[in-house]
């Protein structure tokens, strides 16, 4: 796990120093460069407009990264909160929770994203927004069992009986003995959040059309598929990659 | 067993009842609508936009809207296009049969790939053959479809020329995307069933079984496949939603007619009539789905019949 990290780490921090190793401006179109293969002077080439594909795979990360990470964000904090509640007071709460949590997973998690960006538009944090909130419903869900199984626990009927208030025990008690499903299901969320961004992306609703951005780009690379193939292949495998990283690091042991 | 089945069933109406809801409140929010932008455009001033609004009944309140919408899907009446200004119904209709299509031969290569993949990587003898599907069923979790997609056009279509890469008719035009859809959806469906299978292994009755001399191909199929399965149909189930999104993907790719592509086009003209349609539609298909995998689930496991807690 804690390699998969390490890794995970390294692709953070060569996104976040684009602005120092990238060859060329992401966003700037050279006339006259459009399509050319890998070569010294465009490591991985350039794409239709002419820009350079290897600066806008480093500086996509940032993006990409960021929109994932703010999804994640949303999903996890709510989440946390309504399966807690749900898993620990149980009842009426937990049923009327389960009923809410049930329609929302009821809406596939695509369709919901492009639900809430269709109302509220599609720059970085509305998409980010969107992608958290279809990710928040099987995150409360799983928080919910795993605090039920500790809240059957007898020592938290113990810690109950000494006088212990609710968000004490479910600080010190509950949260604490769930942190490892939490880590876990929490980096399957940003890889599926990453996922997700990607294929907003693709259908048309990323945002920014020139924005450098990892799905943008698979995007755009799928349109000159047949005359330039490593526009598309750079981000798709970036994404593969990171996805694919963190899932690694999900797994426990 | 009946009463199991008449609880699950009423939490299922719920669940529906409250989805609907939810997609015709986030709607309403929607700024702007396929009305003023058609006519506003073509230069309508705002009394002949507000005629139209009232013939389609758009100017009464919310909540007159809400109770006709609940009337009207009694009745399988699903409103009419704010473009077209066809039955939505009927529009759907006419490409339902290119997705259920799609996402039935999807779904077969899911669950053959997905279980295979599954009990290779539990299951075989060779520790290269167990690495191998695992690493496969992992790539597939981490590819977006996009990107397999994108690969699989290349490498049959643009490399070895023996498929189409666009459109919708015969077989050949299903193989590309049902696999591509199909690898997608069998990562978590291979995860889940090499994690219940080794815990199925490990129980006493298949020591017991192996000590009778039992033919380990039996064992696998009778002894250790089956008491794996209901974990397994959940997240199959669960898949479903994913299948619904990973349509329009995928027939945004392969350029297939179908509901997915219906949506995105409109999304893109605000016609939310039939955007409320189709999102009604995967939630009932999300909610009928998933009842009968636990249902399913109840009938191989009767324990699974009692109420949790």
């Amino acid at each position: 796990m804690k390699r998969w990290l390490l890794v995970f780490g390294i692709i953070v921090m060569i996104s976040l120093c684009a602005p120092l190793i990238a060859p060329h401006d992401p966003l700037h179109a050279e006339s006259g460069a459009e399509l050319r293969s890998p070569s010294a002077l465009y490591p991985l080439g350039t794409d239709l407009l002419g820009r350079d594909v290897l600066s806008r795979l480093l500086f996509g990360g940032q993006r990409t990264l960021f929109v994932a990470g703010l999804a994640l964000m949303i999903a996890v904090v709510p989440g946390i909160g309504l399966g807690l509640a749900a898993g620990y007071f149980g009842g009426w709460i937990d049923q009327l929770i389960g009923v809410v949590l049930d329609a929302l997973l009821a809406l596939p998690g695509l369709l919901l994203a492009l639900t809430v960006i269709a109302a509220l538009g599609n720059s970085v944090v509305q998409i980010a927004l969107a992608v958290g909130l279809a990710g928040m419903p099987p995150f409360a869900r799983v928080v919910r069992s795993e605090a039920r199984g500790v809240r059957i626990q007898s020592y938290i009927s113990a810690t109950q009986s000494l006088g212990a208030s609710p968000l004490y025990i479910l600080w010190w008690h509950v949260l604490p003995n769930i942190a490892g499903v939490l880590w876990s299901f929490g980096a399957v969320t940003f890889s599926w959040a990453i996922l997700n961004g990607t294929a907003i992306a693709f259908l048309g609703f990323g945002g920014d059309p020139s924005a450098a951005d990892w799905g943008v780009m698979l995007a755009e690379g799928r349109q000159v598929l047949r005359v330039a193939p490593w526009v598309a292949f750079a981000p798709g495998v970036m994404i593969t990659l990171t996805v694919f990283v963190v899932n690694r690091a999900a797994e426990r042991g | 067993m009946l009463i199991y089945l008449v609880r699950r069933a009423a939490a299922m109406l719920i669940t529906i009842l409250l989805a609907v809801t939810l997609v015709f409140v986030a709607l309403r929010l929607i700024p702007g609508d396929a009305i003023e932008a058609q006519l506003a455009g073509g230069g309508a001033t705002p009394a002949q936009i507000a005629l139209r609004r009232a013939a389609l009944g758009l100017d009464e309140p919310l909540i007159g809207q809400y109770g006709d919408m609940l009337l009207g899907l009694l009745r399988g009446d699903l409103g009419r296009s704010l473009i077209s200004e066809r039955p939505v119904s009927e529009i759907m209709a006419e490409q339902f049969g290119a997705t259920v299509t799609l996402t039935v031969a999807a779904l077969f290569v899911a669950v053959l790939l997905g279980i295979g993949l599954g009990l290779l990587a539990a299951l075989n003898s060779s520790r290269v053959v167990r690495e191998l599907a695992m690493a496969l069923s992992s790539l597939a979790l981490a590819s977006p479809v996009v990107w397999t997609g994108t690969l699989a056009i290349y490498g049959f279509s643009v490399w070895l020329r023996v498929l189409p890469s666009a459109g919708s008719g015969d077989l050949r035009h299903l193989i590309l995307p049902a696999g591509v859809l199909g690898y997608s959806v069998s990562g978590g469906i291979a995860r889940i069933t090499a994690a219940s299978v080794r815990e199925t292994r490990e129980a006493d009755y298949v020591r017991t079984a192996h000590a009778k001399g039992l033919r380990s191909r039996g064992i696998a199929l009778r002894h250790i496949l089956r008491p794996s399965l209901p974990p397994i149909l959940t997240v199959i189930a669960l898949q479903t939603g994913f299948l619904l999104g990973g349509a329009a993907i995928t027939e945004t790719l392969f350029v297939r007619q179908g509901i997915g592509q219906l949506l995105i086009s409109a999304i893109n003209d605000k016609d939310y009539p039939v955007v409320q349609g189709i999102v009604m539609l995967s939630a009932l298909a999300y909610s009928v789905v998933n009842t009968s995998a636990d249902v399913l689930a109840a009938l191989i496991d009767p324990r699974r019949r009692l109420a949790p807690e």
